[in-house]
């Protein structure tokens, strides 16, 4: 089974952060659904309103329309790459949402601080054999 | 007493409507290109487009609609069902052929949902380009199922309609349906 992330970018289509989508998830080809699997447009209607829900939990305004929104759902579900089904969103966030503190995290000499001291330097030449 | 909210994990099989509409777009991304003198009403990037509406929920099929001036030649129908059929028929990107008299065209047909409101299925195909057309007159014989395909819960039937006048020009042999 393959969870399900938004994606959210700004207008410009550059990620600003991500949203996991709790409670759903998408089978992977030939993977069998469940039994009581409903017909399509059904089961994408569920999983759109879980993604609206969870967008406006967050404070995060869709820069789409309805059937845009629908077009990127149906196209993020087509693409099997990876174990995430990644629906990719233009959103408008407000200052102090977690598309905009995700962005701060995401900024690499931020991650990698303070793991590496000048004393231990990196040597690509692997000469500590 | 105590009550806990329990929520339970929900599915989308969205890999069994992938796995039918890639093996779909097989046989007919083949039959675009077996006829190189069929004149095409269509441009390539609406094959990838019926996965979308697939996908969607927003068709439950699509026909490929071989015809000239007098009407319907053959046509391909390609239908998911909400239900599991057994597997049979010839490899996908392999459907049967036949020969076409000249001056053919070929035009792709798909069959909107009568359970997506009919809003917003206007919508998509708004959206998408797709626009209303009128049905070419078919003969009085039924189609013949050459194939399923299956994935989980859900299959698509492959099917053939031959007009009987042009029928001696269907070369090839079809598999039989499986009993059931």
């Amino acid at each position: 089974m393959r969870t399900v992330t938004a994606v959210l970018t700004n207008k410009a289509g550059d990620e600003i952060g991500r949203c996991f989508i709790p409670d759903w998830e998408a089978a992977a080809a030939g993977e069998p659904g469940d039994q009581n699997s409903q017909p399509v447009e059904q089961e994408v209607a569920g999983l759109e309103d879980a993604i609206r829900q969870t967008l406006a939990s967050e404070g995060l305004e869709l820069l789409i329309d309805q059937t845009d929104f629908e077009i990127s759902v149906a196209q993020a579900l087509l693409d099997e790459d990876g174990p995430e089904v990644l629906v990719r969103l233009p959103v408008d966030a407000p200052a102090d949402s977690p598309a905009h503190s995700a962005t701060e995290t995401l900024d690499p000499s931020a991650l990698f601080a303070g793991l590496f001291d000048d004393d231990w330097p990196l040597d690509p030449g692997g000469t500590d054999a | 007493m105590t009550t806990a909210t329990r929520t339970a994990t929900r599915t989308v099989a969205s890999g069994d409507t992938n796995y039918l509409t890639q093996k779909s777009h097989l046989d007919l991304a083949a039959l675009t290109r077996a006829f190189p003198g069929v004149t095409l009403e269509f441009e390539a990037r609406a094959l990838e487009q019926v996965r979308l509406l697939f996908a969607h929920g927003m068709i439950t099929g699509v026909q490929v609609q071989f015809y000239n001036n007098e009407g319907l030649i053959r046509e391909y129908r390609f239908q998911m069902v909400n239900t599991r059929l057994e597997a049979f028929g010839p490899a996908a990107g392999q459907p049967p052929l036949g020969e076409l008299p000249a001056n053919c065209r070929l035009r792709l047909t798909v069959n909107p949902n009568p359970e997506v409101p009919a809003e917003q299925r206007r919508a998509w195909f708004d959206r998408l380009g797709w626009s209303p057309c009128e049905n070419l007159e078919l003969p009085g014989v039924s189609p013949v199922t050459y194939g399923v395909f299956n994935s989980g819960n859900r299959s698509m039937e492959r099917q053939l309609l031959v007009n009987p006048r042009y029928a001696g020009r269907s070369a090839q042999m079809i598999p039989k349906e499986p009993r059931r």
